[in-house]
C-alpha cells in the first residue's frame, strides 16, 4: 500500500492559540480513517490543512512523495481539484444550478469539455448515489439526505485519489446517515481513500482506522 | 473559461430582479447620453454651420481699434500733438486699398475656394409708418455666391435681380416682417447716414434661420450702395470662403500678414458662442456623467450583495480547485453583462427618443428658429454611450469581485453549518 499523503508534525497557531501541536499522519490507497476528539480538539484544522484549504504555521505535507508548497496557491488549487474530493457538514451546493450541473463544476474546472464525456460522468455518479430523475432539481428541491448525496458526487465528480469529509452526517438523521455511510464504504472498497471527521463512535466504528485528536495532538 | 461564464451567468440571471434593476440604471444613463448629445450637439452644429456658412469662414475687415493716439491722449490730453509710428493713415481705416489686387491673388490660391468684396453700412429703412435700422451690405452676386452660400436663403432665389435692378434689395426675412413686408415688390425709403433718401424695391427675403441676421441685414448691389454712401469705387470688406473650414484661424493669421487688415476666422467671430457651447457641453456631459456613476453604484450594489450572499458559493469554489482570478473574472463578467445588456437597452432607448424628438414640431424661435429639435444622429453617440456603461459596469464590478476573490474559504465553512 503506497502513501498517497502524508502529515508531518503539523503544528497551526492562530494569535495566541495553539490549535494543532504536532500531529503526523499518514493516508495510503484504500484508507478509511475516521478522526475522532471532542469539540474544539482540532479535527477541523487538521482536515483543512491536509485538504490545502490552509496552511500550516509549521510542519509539511506530503503528497505523491513531493513536499506541498504552500505559497504556490495555483498549484494548491489544482492538487484540490485533481486529487482532492471534500464533503462537509452543510452541502454547499450553489442554489442557482441543478443538482447535475452542480456536479459538472469541477469536471469543468478541469478542463472537461466533452459534453459526452461530462454527461456519462455525471450521469454515472447520479445513478451510482440513487439521485436518478432528480438531476434536474434545485439544491431547495431536494431532501437533506438528497442534498448531502449531491454533494458526495460532486466530490467525487474528477475521481479523487482521497475524500475528506467533515462530519458529513452532521446534519443528517439516522437513516440518510446509514445511507452516506453506506455510499462511503462502497466507495471504500472500490479502492477509494477516505477521511472521515464525525461525532458518532457508531459510525466511526465501521472503518478501519479511527483516530482521536485531544487538544492538538493525536491521542493512542 | 467557459465554465467561468456558465457559472457568472447561472449566478445573475438567477437573480432577475436585482440583475433587471440595475440593467436598468445603465440603459437610463445611455439613453440620456444619447439624447442629450444628439439634441445638444445637433443644434451646435446647425447653428456654426448656418453661421458660418453666412458669415464666410474669413472676413478681411478695418480693424475696430481704437485710436493708436488713445494713450497719449489719456495721458497728456487731447490737444497732444503726436505721430505714434506703425499707425496707418486716415484713408487706410475705413477702406481696403487696393482690394482687386488680392481678389485676383485669392482666386488663384487653391486653398481659398471664392472671394467677395462687401461694403458694409447703416441705414433706416422705411416702411409705411414703420421704421428700422439695417445693416446694409453691398455685394457683386457672380461673386458673392463663390465666397458664401447666400443663395441657399434667398427665399424666392432671386439673388440676380440685384443686379438687372439697381435699385432693388434682399431683405432679412424677420427685418421685413417687423416692417410690416409679407411679399416681394413692396417699396421702402431708405435713408443714408448722410441724410440721403432713396426709394428701393424688396425683391427677395434673406432667411438664414439665424435670428440677429435675419433681423437686420439688407442685401444691395455694390455700385448702389457706393453711390448712397458716397464712396465711389470703395470696399470695406472681403469675405473668404476656403477649402478647409478647420484651416480658417491660420489662413486668416496668413492673410493678416500679407494684407495688413484685419482677417477675422469665423472661429474668432463666433469665439463667444463656441466658449458658450463648450460650457454647454460641459453641463450636459457632468449631468450624464452623475447618471452613469448612479447606474454604476447600482451595479456595484448589487455586485456587492451577490458577494455578500454568494460567499458559500465562492467557498466552495475555490474548494474545488477555482483560482482567485477566475472568482474574479465570474463577478466582473456578471458586471459586464449587465453594463452590456443595460448599454444595448440604451441605445434602443436612445434611439426611440431620438426617433420622437424629431417627430415633433413647433416653432423654435432663439439664436436660431428651426421647427423642431435639430439632431445631430451620428452613431458616434451610440458608440460612445455603449463605451462608457462597459467602463463604467467594469469599475463597478471589479471591486466587489476582487472582494470576493480575496475571500478565505476555511473562514466560511468554520462559520456556516
Ligand atoms: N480563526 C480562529 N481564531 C482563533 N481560534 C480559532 C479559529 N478558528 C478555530 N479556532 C480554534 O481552534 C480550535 C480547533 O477548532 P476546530 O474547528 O479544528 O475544532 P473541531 O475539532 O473541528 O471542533 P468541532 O468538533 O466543534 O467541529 C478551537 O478551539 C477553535 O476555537
Ligand atoms: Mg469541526
Amino acid at each position: 500500500m503506497s502513501v498517497i499523503l502524508e502529515g508531518r508534525d503539523i503544528r497551526k497557531s492562530i494569535g495566541e492559540n495553539d490549535i494543532l501541536n504536532g500531529i503526523s499522519i499518514q493516508i495510503s490507497t484504500g484508507d478509511f480513517i475516521s478522526i475522532v476528539g471532542a469539540s474544539g480538539s482540532g479535527k477541523s484544522s487538521l482536515m483543512y490543512i491536509l485538504g490545502l484549504l490552509d496552511s500550516p504555521t509549521s510542519g509539511e505535507v506530503i503528497i505523491d512523495d513531493k513536499k506541498v508548497d504552500f505559497g504556490d496557491t495555483k498549484l494548491l488549487s489544482k492538487i484540490r481539484n485533481k486529487k482532492i474530493g471534500f464533503v462537509f457538514q452543510f452541502h454547499y451546493l450553489i442554489t442557482e444550478l441543478t443538482a447535475y450541473e452542480n456536479i459538472l463544476i469541477p469536471m469543468l474546472k478541469n478542463g472537461v469539455n466533452d459534453r459526452e464525456r461530462l454527461k456519462l460522468r455525471s450521469y454515472e455518479l447520479i445513478e451510482s448515489l440513487g439521485l436518478k430523475g432528480k438531476e434536474g432539481r434545485k439544491p431547495y428541491q431536494l431532501s437533506g439526505g438528497e442534498q448531502q448525496r449531491v454533494a458526495i458526487a460532486r466530490a467525487l465528480a474528477n475521481d479523487p485519489e482521497i475524500v475528506m469529509a467533515d462530519e458529513p452526517t452532521g446534519n443528517l438523521d439516522s437513516k440518510n446517515s446509514a445511507m452516506v455511510m453506506d455510499v462511503f464504504l462502497e466507495l471504500n472498497e472500490k479502492g477509494r481513500s477516505i477521511l472521515m471527521i464525525t461525532h458518532e463512535m457508531y459510525l466511526a466504528k465501521e472503518t478501519k482506522k479511527v483516530l482521536e485528536i485531544k487538544d492538538g495532538l493525536m491521542a493512542s | 473559461m467557459r465554465s467561468i461564464l456558465f457559472i457568472a451567468f447561472k449566478l445573475l440571471t438567477e437573480r432577475k430582479r436585482q440583475a433587471l434593476v440595475s440593467t436598468l440604471g445603465v440603459a437610463i444613463g445611455v439613453a440620456a447620453f444619447i439624447a442629450m448629445s444628439s439634441v445638444m450637439n445637433g443644434f451646435q452644429i446647425y447653428f456654426i454651420k448656418q453661421a458660418v456658412d453666412i458669415n464666410a469662414h474669413i472676413t478681411l475687415k478695418i480693424e475696430e481699434t481704437d485710436d493708436p493716439d488713445r494713450i497719449l491722449k489719456a495721458v497728456y490730453g487731447e490737444n497732444i500733438v503726436a505721430d505714434v509710428l506703425g499707425s496707418k493713415p486716415k484713408d487706410l481705416k475705413d477702406k481696403i486699398i487696393g482690394y482687386k489686387h488680392y481678389l485676383d491673388k485669392y482666386e488663384k490660391d487653391d486653398r481659398f475656394i471664392g472671394i467677395a468684396p462687401h461694403l458694409t453700412g447703416q441705414a433706416i429703412v422705411n416702411y409705411g409708418t414703420k421704421e428700422k435700422s439695417a445693416t446694409l451690405i453691398g455685394i457683386e452676386p457672380a461673386l458673392e455666391r463663390r465666397a458664401s452660400v447666400v443663395d441657399d436663403y434667398i427665399e424666392f432665389g432671386n439673388l440676380d435681380k440685384i443686379v438687372t435692378d439697381r435699385n432693388s434689395i434682399i431683405m432679412g426675412k424677420l427685418l421685413a416682417r417687423d416692417l410690416g413686408i409679407k411679399e416681394p415688390g413692396k417699396k421702402v425709403t431708405l435713408v443714408s447716414p448722410s441724410g440721403g433718401i432713396y426709394t428701393l424695391k424688396v425683391v427677395d427675403f434673406f432667411n438664414s434661420g439665424i435670428t440677429s441676421l435675419d433681423q437686420s441685414r439688407v442685401y444691395i448691389n455694390l455700385r448702389t450702395l457706393q453711390a448712397i454712401l458716397d464712396k465711389p469705387s470703395q470696399v470695406n470688406e472681403l469675405i473668404i470662403r476656403v477649402k478647409d473650414v478647420d484651416q480658417a484661424e491660420s489662413l486668416a493669421g496668413e492673410i493678416s500678414e500679407d494684407t495688413g487688415y484685419y482677417a477675422e476666422s469665423w472661429q474668432r467671430a463666433f469665439s463667444n458662442f463656441l466658449q458658450i457651447f463648450k460650457m454647454q457641453n460641459w453641463i450636459t456631459y457632468m449631468m450624464v456623467f452623475a447618471i452613469l456613476i448612479v447606474s454604476a453604484f447600482g451595479i456595484f450594489n448589487i455586485m456587492m450583495m451577490t458577494v455578500l450572499e454568494k460567499k458559500r458559493d465562492i467557498a466552495i469554489l475555490k474548494a474545488i480547485g477555482y483560482e482567485d482570478g477566475e472568482i474574479t473574472k465570474m463577478f466582473v463578467f456578471q458586471g459586464l453583462l449587465v453594463g452590456l445588456i443595460g448599454a444595448l437597452l440604451g441605445c434602443l432607448l436612445g434611439y426611440l427618443i431620438q426617433v420622437w424628438l424629431a417627430s415633433l414640431k413647433f416653432d423654435l424661435v432663439g439664436i436660431i428658429r428651426a421647427s423642431g429639435f435639430v439632431l445631430d444622429r451620428r452613431p458616434r453617440y451610440f458608440v460612445l454611450g455603449f463605451i462608457f456603461a462597459m467602463v463604467f459596469a467594469f469599475f463597478a464590478s471589479f471591486y466587489p469581485s476582487w472582494r470576493a476573490s480575496r475571500l478565505f474559504p476555511v473562514d466560511i465553512f468554520r462559520s456556516s453549518v
